[in-house]
């Protein structure tokens, strides 16, 4: 869960709860209107952190998400591959461009989740650019009688041969600030006996033998016929959550429009004052901060720092091409997020079989996908569809169509 | 660089002797090219965003022909301290660039690394002191060299390396962390308007004055939030997610420490983990160190414009940058001369910080065109268009 506020965030309510001015932004006619303006408007998607892909820019993303497959990283074992070059992880599309495309500045936003429809790899050496439009508004009745709207936006990813490689839905909760503070109070109770875990030598060696015993089934094929319905997709891990790993995905995903240093935060908070908290030393800091700072994690009634919840569909993607290695392909990938992965948590994706079909030719696997943690939440739910080669028809999957060979010269 | 240090053998000291002079390729550099996304994110870290480095318009149109790499982009194309030292604290103490050429938009760059220096210093501490060199040389696809840079660090025996804490407790023991008042950062805001690059107009050797200060920039008040966006541009020698972490941990299982929660986390979390800093003997996270050398590098290239030429930097640390501290980076010319027909100045760098405490000094050489003799400084000789097409 990413609760990081559209555009702004202007006080905070540390501690008292009594009394409290309302905060931000209400929601207007005017506000909802012209924001039911942006349904089906496309323009180009806000701050992408990554313009294209290169050898850097996809390796830093495959160290962030913790997913150094040769698929995405070694540039020989790639051309060896059915794939003929080194190619961007699934949700690589992340850092292409901001997946909301503004609006209702003031009202809060809650990230809850993609479904991501891949249509062909980025390459590496690709120029890619995207587009976001408004798909949806559906007003809503939250818990606590606030109004809320639920926010669908639709993103398309372009390279620069004029390919749609794959196209996203993201939506958000959208809700006023009061509304925002009463969940929050709402969270304290549900949070306030959840301390930070705490691991003995004997759990940490207990974790790094299940990362021990990862495996990639890489370079020999899964066929459609060896998967049967009800079988489970090997577990991946994550975790035990530190800061330093939220700041390795930064360092590759470089998530969010708002942090930035020295010269270019000054100039970005010129224009986006209420884009800025001040923190306990009197300096404005921005409101993604609650990734890092402590004490701005405390303020939203939440024990620690946690992640980006945009990361967790990258450890579902990990998990999937584990199992189905280098010949297969996710067609389409849903992640729902539900809770906060906070620091000290251990994450455990999985994934289960649920149908097996062919169609137009394609050998097609549905797989219900979640992420667990230590205590047993599911902080993410999914699901994806995957292509593979079938060996009785001689399908050999997706590859030989998509692959970078077939491609005509620029 | 280790986390837990012993005493340094003999054996140790023979062995890392051995490798001086050996030139091996770097491992694991965080950036093996320019592209236009990594310039950015570089350029974004250290907040710089010189047209130079980011807009290819304005790139294409400047006597360089494109965008190119900010003079300390090297500094993000591996880590020098990969030779070991059982047994023995490193610490970071500067480095020195010398610059041939540019590295333009889309080139790729190898690194290769070799210790060049390890030599034992006189300790006011108990335990012994080395300082170590490498050197490092970056070479295009071309096979031209197109930097060296120089890295120093201390190393010290663990005795020394306590010793040495207890002394920086005592620099830092009634040091608290800065505050500011919406006055203060008010003030802040306005240097950092009052900022500007020179850009396309170019500044000539005859303007330049022995004894002239350059504009001031200002860094900060420092926040996690910019550490991490110079780790989001500048990498990092050992923070690795998850998996990965742990396959480094494997391989390097001396340079991690148990975090409250008892979970490994690497000695460079002292840069984001209170708890590290403390254990430093330093009252909060401060920044990489390193980073001040590229606030150097956008000082002199605000000064020199977009036709001169950084051809040399040297930055030496001399203590630590704290959250809330606010730098200041300074330059003062010392010295102006005409080198077979280059315009060059020597310069004078250092960061202050709001105590008035130097926290780096530097010295710099830059080439600028001269005007009276008609020398159009370095851009012409080393601009895109001169090259060869790659073999």
């Amino acid at each position: 869960m990413t609760e990081t506020s559209a555009a702004e965030r202007p006080d905070r309510s540390l501690g008292d709860k009594g009394n409290r001015p309302s905060i931000g932004a209400k929601f207007t006619d005017e506000m909802i209107a012209s924001m039911r303006d942006r349904i089906g408007r496309k323009k180009p998607a806000h701050r992408p952190w990554n313009s294209g892909a290169d050898i850097d820019t996809i390796q830093h993303f495959a160290e962030g998400v913790g997913d150094l497959n040769p698929l995405w990283v070694d540039e020989e074992y790639a051309a060896a591959s059915p794939w003929e070059r080194q190619q961007a992880p699934p949700t690589y599309l992340y850092t292409l461009g901001n997946v909301f495309g503004g609006g209702m500045g003031g009202i809060h936003a809650l990230f809850g989740g993609t479904a991501f429809h891949f249509h062909m790899p980025i390459y590496e050496g690709d120029e890619v650019s995207s587009t976001i439009e408004l798909a949806d508004l559906v007003e809503h009745q939250g818990r606590h009688s606030g109004r809320m709207f639920r926010q669908v936006e639709r993103q398309e990813y372009w390279n620069q041969h004029g390919e749609m490689v794959a196209h996203a839905e993201h939506w958000a909760m959208r809700f006023e600030r009061d509304t925002a503070r009463r969940r929050a109070d709402d969270r304290q109770g549900r949070y306030d006996a959840r301390q930070l875990s705490r691991y003995s030598a004997e759990g940490i060696k207990g974790i790094d033998a299940e990362y021990a015993r990862e495996r990639r089934r890489g370079a020999e094929p899964l066929h459609w016929e060896e998967v049967r319905v009800g079988e489970h997709v090997p577990q991946v891990l994550k975790g035990p959550l530190r800061l330093t790993d939220i700041l390795c995905y930064m360092m590759g995903g470089g998530p969010g429009p708002y942090a930035r240093a020295h010269g270019v935060n000054a100039a970005f908070r010129a224009e986006h004052p209420r884009a800025y908290i001040v923190n306990s030393r009197g300096i404005p800091d921005c409101s993604e901060a609650v990734h890092w700072e402590p004490e701005l994690a405390e303020s939203i009634a939440t024990p620690g720092v946690y992640d980006f919840g945009n990361e967790r569909p990258s450890w579902m993607a990990h998990c999937l091409t584990n199992w189905i290695g280098d010949h297969g392909w996710i067609e389409y990938l849903r992640t729902e997020l539900r809770g906060v992965n906070v620091v000290g948590d251990t994450t455990r994706v999985a994934g289960l079989v649920t149908g097996k079909r062919v169609e137009q030719g394609r050998h097609l696997v549905d797989v219900e996908m979640w992420c667990a943690n230590q205590l047993g939440e599911v902080t993410a739910k999914g699901e994806a569809r995957v292509r593979l080669p079938g060996r009785e028809a001689g399908d050999p999957g997706a590859a030989p169509e998509l692959s970078f060979g077939t491609r005509e010269p620029a | 660089v280790s986390a837990e240090a012993t005493t340094i053998s003999e054996q140790a000291l023979a062995d890392l002797r051995a490798e001086i002079g050996r030139k091996r390729p770097v491992e694991r550099a965080w950036n093996r090219g320019a592209g236009r996304d990594n310039l950015s994110h570089f350029a974004e870290g250290i907040g710089d965003l010189n047209p130079l480095w980011v807009d290819r318009d304005h790139g294409a149109a400047s006597p360089w022909g494109a965008i190119q790499a900010p003079p300390t982009f090297v500094l993000t194309m591996g880590s020098p301290f990969a030779s070991g030292l059982s047994g023995a604290q490193g610490f970071y103490g500067g480095s020195e660039l010398t610059r041939l050429l540019p590295i333009y938009l889309g080139d790729r760059i190898s690194a290769t690394v070799e210790l060049v220096e390890l030599s034992e210093r006189e300790s006011r501490h108990a335990g012994r002191m080395f300082r170590q060199v490498e050197r490092m040389e970056f070479t295009n696809q071309l096979g031209q060299l197109v930097a060296t840079a120089d890295h120093w660090a201390l190393r010290y025996e663990r005795e020394s390396a306590r010793q040495r804490a207890e002394e920086q407790q005592g620099r830092y023991q009634d040091r608290q962390l800065s505050r500011y008042t919406a006055e203060g950062i008010k003030g802040i805001d306005a240097e950092y308007a009052r900022e500007r690059g020179r850009g396309a107009e170019p500044l000539y050797w005859e303007e330049v004055r022995v004894g002239e200060y350059l504009p001031q920039i200002v860094k900060g008040p420092l926040r996690l939030t910019d550490i991490i966006c110079y780790m989001m541009g500048g990498g990092s020698s050992s923070a690795r997610g998850h998996r990965v972490s742990w396959e480094f941990r494997r391989d390097h299982p001396d340079d991690f420490t148990l975090n409250p929660q008892g979970v490994p986390d690497t000695p460079e979390a002292s840069h984001w983990e209170p708890w590290l800093a403390e254990r430093a003997s330093v009252p909060g996270i401060y920044d990489s160190g390193r980073e001040r050398l590229a606030w150097m590098g956008h000082c002199l290239t605000n000064w020199i414009g977009d036709h001169g030429w950084v051809e040399r930097l040297r930055g030496e640390l001399r203590g630590v940058n704290l959250v809330g501290d606010t730098t200041r980076v300074s330059a003062l010319v010392t010295e102006k001369r005409v080198e077979r027909g280059r315009h060059l100045v020597e310069l004078e760098v250092w960061c202050a910080n709001q105590l008035g405490e130097v926290t780096a000094k530097g010295e710099a050489r830059v080439r600028l065109p001269g005007r009276e003799a008609g020398d159009p400084g370095a851009a012409p000789e080393l601009a895109l268009a001169t090259r060869k097409p790659a073999r």
